[in-house]
């Protein structure tokens, strides 16, 4: 009776694992247990030879030789060799075959001569390439790779490493016991299959790749709720994650097994995409399967937007292009047919719809990828340097992460997340957009003429006797003298330990040494964020703390003294500097105002500010030196008497019109100083700021065009047009009267009256500002509004440089004129005559007697 | 100038509308969902102390005396406990939907699949009633006297019940009566907690457990100091609430949205889920969090006297079991209402027997997809009249004591009335208890993939979808929706 409590366990745990297995989506009930066949087209089980994949899964079901011959990931970049563009001397091709990898130090396989070995090359980077392209030859493209739940290569890469290429492919199935080692020898589990050469239903699982299939050698890809996520010990093959920090999981961070700084706060997934279940090849899908397939906007007539004659799924099985969409990576593939192939971020999404809170949304989309905002930090460890200068004592590089205190696999180590940094980018039609990008510095030792790096043996060689590190250089390196280098004494960053190095490296025969570095941009595309994390808050961009000019630091040190160079990649604008600092650290400074791009709140020149104040403060200064002289003057002359006549000047809609405009101008001048300089004005929110700026330059120019209405249509528009008769000698005496008549208590020159209210200067300043200052404030400023509606008007104009230029220059010709203007007011005969008369209408003016010039000195007429 | 006065004031007022509109239009915000679930929250009354007021009324010797205590002041209360189901442990009749007639149910004449029902085993259950001496088929429910005022106002935490509900030996009532005050998690958790027989046997969502939860039990009362009756408000000594596992009805029912709006959450995409699922789906990601709870009955193994006893494996009296911790509930359609199994009900005697299957499904508006612990047990049934038996089991002469099942089904024939015809076999049974309770803090809340993935927690076939909506679509159910809010509106 005692076996009945495990009999009903076992019938429970039998109901279970069947309700597993019944699940829909689980396995893909619809490809058939296909003969296991070896190359010459027999079962396995019979000929006891290796599984040929090209055999078994082609025949008549997959044209496995198409599949090949299209496949990026078995050609590696193999067919760019001698094309393309490369950054080194030394490299043969763009793409990984053949390419120059710095992180993962590929010269293996590279002669000086120029050719590959391809032995060697596919006993060092096998485990990462699919077989099948240039090695065609060695190892068949292995589809279970991809294509099964099979998660344990170790036996494939084994076999690889040791050359045995022929059963390669077919030891990854020793992990469901189908082939195994007996004595050396591999040899199928004949009960494992079928009378027909099959294996044995539901043992292997064929069916489309899943994240996790992708995750082998991109970066970690987990779809797993349940069990928090950590980081594997291969984190150096995951490359994705490795250089950027982009994990892959659905996982909120608090509750991932990271020990992520603040983490308790982050109540949101690594990827919202991965947490709203879209796969990997959801969005890198093969470019023919007729669920996705697109043709390309320009091979695509204007008038259509989706063509609906496609490929039958059978048509698509059989001959699958293994061409994924993707867009540009760096020390990728080098595929050049699918690159820029994959859909953006606005062919799914509908920007438009959900960004109403954003000013200027268009501008942004414009100028923005939107990667920028919706990935504002990465929280996995990413790269930040890789130094192959030194090894440590399992002679591995030195790597830096840049957000990670110490080993990045243990459990334990801090993450604080980095923040990326933010480069233009080019998309597929050219245009560049900023995006955000990770840089990795990598050091290396060149040697022999022409130069090439220090191949990985040589270095070993070189650095090590034995098991351990080779007496010199633990001489020179070992500063607390415990005979262990590790830390910083791994460093190269003294002459002394560079040169100790060096002087090991020529023992191995190596002549021209030198260190060389390259700073290598990664692109960050995942860990997209929703809308509610993104980056909403203005200043990160528009201030003069700006992410888009922040330092971005790339090292801690220099090994060797060596100034790292950037290495640009098409799609990447790499404008900016790289800047040491006191402790050997450097680090880089984006420029994206050279790369075209002027940030309002950041960006400006500071020449036009200056210029500006200046001419401000001289007009103030000589303003303020005029008033103290008439001060001075009147006390010494005593009060002049004058008759006066009080007269309306200003008709009511004058003045309502006069307010308003001195209104909207003093405050578009504030609104304007904050924009144009955020950090001084940290009270104000800065969307809201350009909100009331932009408002009020709208009831600025409605008001100007009411006021002209106004006075075309009453005929006052007169006053403004300056009498040429004797217009230079009235233009002189009125000079005359600011300059000395006004000092001596002379009459003023004008005879003001309401139809005759401007003298001649104030006739030439107004129709200076009314014709040039004002036309170009407005028409800048609506441009400058108009940058999302009407681009290329703008574009025409010089763009937002230009414009901005003239707005903010202006700007300060009208903040002078104010001052001018206000002082000029005080030139009557009481110093608030003027505003008083502006703000009731009524003026007294002085009675001009007979006799008496207009300008005249009223001493002289005594 | 009077004139011009007064032809500038349209002018003016043109101007401030100038300024005024599209300032007033640029610095519009959009509305946005507020949710204020406190407002919500009842306010406990003000603790009125009793020590002082039991003086001069004699020496408490019997639970009734306290009774009679308390209804000397609280007049009204022992009429309206006389009407509650904790008294009756009866529903009032209602009609069900598939037969004729009115139906009363209650624990009084129902069968689980847990101790399968209290007919003949009286003293035992109504260790948890709340009155005194019904220990058998004749206990009085009009009789005030007997209501027990302790079990659910004692605050002093040192009352205990034993057979028959009567206070054990020992309990000092005076200290007791004098603690009275608003039902706390004790009083509630005494018997609710302990549902099944034993701690966190029978609910999943209900364990001792939540006596002091941390936040990571219950949001509610380990963040927020929920007391039960916070959420199970009480009219007249009515408490709300209501579960399928007894009821026939779900009147007076609680849910999540008496206080939180379902549209409050700031993703499209989870509100367009609230149709479709109750909060409690997402928010309730497992249950026995702390607790195993019993997942499995089987009494066809019980009396074994060879096998080694172990409370949650096998006791001789009850069979084999089987619990689990942290369970993953399993998910129904439900629109609050079940198929109840009533006494004397045929059984499927090949299969399975639901007995209380939520109602609803893809196709009714008012049902939504709800997490569930699912009992599943194997228990006694007639060959012959096909329906489950009620043995007497803890009453004399019964299994417990006898092992010998005839007699506990001939027992159990005398007091049911129901004929039993002396052949038996066991059958098997499933009972769904709604998990409700143990509200996940909403960081672990579910995500989308514990559903809409490969592995994912829902049989989407099973509740009536072509497969993953995710993939298929769901036109049909929003179009249901849809349709019932369009009526609704009309």
């Amino acid at each position: 009776m005692n076996n009945m409590g495990k009999y009903m366990k076992a019938v429970i745990l039998g109901c279970a694992l069947l309700t597993l297995f019944s699940l829909p989506a689980a396995a893909n009930g619809l490809h058939p247990e296909v003969p296991i066949l070896d190359a010459y087209g027999n079962p396995v089980i019979e000929s006891g030879l290796p599984m040929s994949t090209m055999a078994s899964c082609g025949g008549a079901c997959h044209e496995t030789a198409y599949i090949m011959a299209n496949s990026d990931h078995a050609d590696a970049g193999a067919s760019q060799l001698g094309k393309g563009e490369t950054a080194h001397d030394w490299q043969q091709g763009p793409g990984y075959f053949g390419g120059w990898d710095p992180l993962t130090y590929d010269t293996d396989g590279l002669s000086a001569s120029g050719s590959l070995d391809l032995e060697a090359w596919l006993k060092r980077f096998g485990s990462r390439h699919v077989g099948g392209g240039p090695v065609a030859g060695l190892v068949e493209m292995d589809c279970l790779l991809c294509h099964t739940a099979i998660d344990d290569h170790s036996a494939r890469q084994a076999a690889i490493e040791s050359g045995d290429f022929g059963w390669a492919n077919s030891a990854s199935l020793s992990s469901l016991g189908i082939v195994g080692q007996v004595d050396g020898q591999w040899q199928w589990d004949v009960a494992k299959f079928q009378a027909n050469g099959a294996l044995q239903d539901g043992l292997l699982d064929i069916r489309k790749p899943n994240d996790k299939n992708c995750s082998q050698c991109h970066g970690l890809a987990d779809n797993s709720l349940e069990d928090p996520f950590t980081i594997p010990a291969d984190l150096s093959m995951r490359h994705n994650t490795d250089r950027t920090g982009q994990i892959v999981s659905p996982q909120k961070l608090l509750n991932s097994g990271l020990n992520i700084s603040g983490k308790e706060e982050l109540d949101y997934p690594f990827d919202v995409h991965t947490d709203r279940v879209v796969g990997c090849v959801n969005c890198h899908y093969s470019l023919n399967n007729p669920v996705y397939f697109q043709q390309r906007g320009e091979s695509r007539p204007v008038h259509l937007d989706f063509d609906p004659r496609r490929l039958t799924n059978s048509e698509y099985l059989v001959r699958p292009l293994h061409q994924f969409a993707k867009g540009k990576s760096t020390l990728g593939l080098a595929a050049a047919n699918s690159e820029n192939s994959l859909r953006r971020c606005e062919t799914c999404h509908n920007a438009e719809n959900v960004h109403d809170w954003l000013p200027y949304k268009q501008r942004h989309f414009t100028s923005l990828a939107c990667e920028s905002c919706h990935i504002p930090k990465l929280f996995g460890p990413g790269l930040q340097s890789v130094d192959w200068t030194m090894l440590d004592s399992e002679a591995q590089p030195i790597r830096k992460y840049r957000n990670v205190e110490g080993d990045p696999v243990a459990v334990d180590s801090l993450i604080e997340g980095f923040r990326p940094l933010i480069l233009p980018r080019a998309n597929a039609d050219g245009d560049f957009r900023l995006a955000p990008f990770n840089l990795v510095t990598t050091w290396y030792w060149t040697a022999g003429d022409p130069a090439m790096p220090v191949s990985r043996e040589q270095l070993e060689q070189a650095l090590f006797a034995g098991e351990r590190y080779h007496p010199d250089i633990v001489a020179a390196l070992d500063d607390n003298g415990d005979g262990q280098l590790t830390g910083e004494e791994l460093r190269l960053d003294s002459e002394a330990r560079v040169s100790a190095v060096k002087m090991r490296l020529a023992a191995t025969g190596l002549t021209n040494l030198q260190t060389q570095g390259d700073i290598t941009p990664f692109s960050i595309n995942h860990n997209v964020v929703n809308g509610e994390r993104a980056t909403s808050e203005c200043s990160t961009c528009h201030d003069r703390d700006s992410i888009l000019a922040a330092p971005f630091t790339l090292s801690d040190y220099t090994p060797g003294d060596t100034q790292a160079q950037k290495i640009s990649y098409a799609s990447v604008n790499f404008s900016g500097n790289v800047q040491g600092g006191p402790a050997g650290d450097t680090s880089f400074t984006p420029d994206s105002r050279s790369a075209g791009f002027y940030i309002i709140g950041l960006h400006g020149e500071s020449w036009v500010d200056l210029l500006g104040m200046l001419m401000f403060l001289a007009i103030t200064l000589g303003v303020s030196g005029h008033a103290v002289a008439r001060y001075i003057a009147s006390r010494r002359r005593g009060p002049v008497e004058k008759e006066y006549e009080r007269v309306h000047m200003y008709d009511a809609y004058e003045r309502i019109w006069h307010w308003l405009q001195a209104l909207a101008i003093l405050t578009l001048l504030f609104t304007g100083l904050i924009i144009h300089k955020p950090h001084f004005f940290g009270m104000f929110s800065f969307p809201y700021v350009v909100n009331i700026h932009n408002v009020l330059g709208f009831i600025l120019l409605i008001n100007a065009a009411l006021a002209l209405f106004y006075h075309l249509a009453s005929g006052q528009i007169r006053q403004y047009l300056p009498e040429p008769k004797n217009f230079f000698r009235r233009a002189m005496s009125q000079a005359m009267y600011y300059s000395k008549g006004i000092f001596a208590g002379a009459a003023h020159p004008l005879e003001k009256t309401k139809t005759n209210k401007l003298n001649p200067l104030q006739q030439i300043t107004y129709l200076a500002i009314l014709n040039i200052l004002l036309p170009a404030q407005v028409i800048t400023g609506v441009l400058i509004w108009g940058l999302q509606r009407w681009p290329h008007i703008a574009a025409e104009l010089g763009g937002l440089p230009a414009l901005a230029l003239v707005h903010t220059l202006v700007a300060w010709a009208f903040a002078t004129f104010i001052v001018m203007h206000v002082y000029l007011t005080t030139t009557g005969h009481s110093p608030t005559a003027g505003i008083k008369s502006m703000i009731g209408g009524w003026d007294d003016v002085e009675k001009h007697t007979d006799g008496q010039q207009p300008g005249s000195l009223e001493g002289e007429s005594k | 100038m009077n004139t011009s006065k007064r032809n500038w004031l349209p002018g003016f007022i043109a101007i401030i509308l100038l300024i005024a509109v599209p300032v007033w239009y640029f610095t519009s915000t959009p509305e946005t969902v507020v949710d204020k679930p406190w407002e919500h929250m009842p306010q406990r009354p003000a603790h009125v102390d009793h020590k002082d007021l039991f003086d001069g009324l004699g020496e408490f010797t019997s639970g009734q005396d306290v009774t009679a205590a308390c209804l000397s002041c609280h007049e009204d209360a022992g009429e309206q406990v006389l009407h509650t189901a904790h008294w009756r442990w009866e529903s009032e009749p209602v009609e069900v939907k598939g037969r004729e007639g009115l139906f009363t149910t209650g624990k009084k004449k129902s069968i689980n699949n847990f101790c399968i029902g209290i007919q003949g085993n009286w003293a035992s259950c109504t260790a948890c009633h709340t009155g005194y001496g019904w220990d058998d088929a004749d206990f009085d429910f009009e009789d005030q006297s007997n209501i027990d005022c302790l079990a659910c106002h004692d605050n002093s935490g040192t009352y205990r019940k034993g057979k028959a509900g009567l206070p054990l030996e020992g309990v000092d009532l005076l200290a007791s009566a004098k603690s009275v005050g608003v039902p706390n998690r004790q009083n509630c958790g005494g018997c609710h907690f302990r549902g099944g027989g034993g701690n966190a046997v029978k609910h999943g969502d209900l364990d001792e457990s939540l006596y002091f939860p941390t936040e990571g039990i219950d949001v509610h009362m380990g963040r927020y100091n929920f007391l039960c009756v916070d959420c199970h408000q009480t009219n007249d000594h009515v408490i709300g609430g209501r579960s399928t596992t007894v009821s026939l009805d779900n009147e007076n029912q609680i849910a999540c949205r008496d206080c939180h709006n379902p549209k409050l959450h700031s993703d499209e995409r989870i509100n367009a889920h609230t149709d479709t699922l109750a909060c409690q789906t997402c928010h309730v990601p497992e249950i026995a969090v702390k607790q195993a709870t019993k997942t499995h009955w089987d009494w066809s193994t019980a009396g074994d006297e060879t096998r080694e006893e172990d409370t949650h494996e096998y006791l001789k009296i009850k069979g084999s079991f089987i619990y689990e911790k942290n369970l993953q509930p399993e998910y129904r359609w439900s629109n609050g209402l079940a198929d109840r199994y009533l006494m004397g009900d045929k059984i499927n005697v090949n299969g399975t027997t639901a007995l209380n299957a939520p109602r609803g499904d893809i196709r009714d508006p008012n049902a939504r997809i709800w997490p569930f612990k699912i009992h599943r047990a194997k228990q006694p049934f007639d060959v012959e009249y096909e329906y489950l038996l009620q043995p007497v089991t803890s009453g004399q002469g019964g299994f417990w004591k006898e092992f010998n099942w005839d007699q506990a089904f001939r027992l159990g024939e005398e007091v049911s009335g129901r004929p039993y015809s002396g052949s038996y076999d066991f059958a098997a049974t499933e009972m769904y208890w709604p998990s409700t309770h143990m509200v996940a803090i909403k960081e672990k809340a579910l995500q989308c993939q514990a559903c809409h993935s490969e592995n994912g927690r829902m049989d989407w076939e099973a509740l009536g979808y072509h497969g993953d909506p995710i993939l298929q679509g769901s036109l049909t159910r929003k179009r249901i929706v849809d349709m019932k809010q369009g009526a609704d509106n009309e």
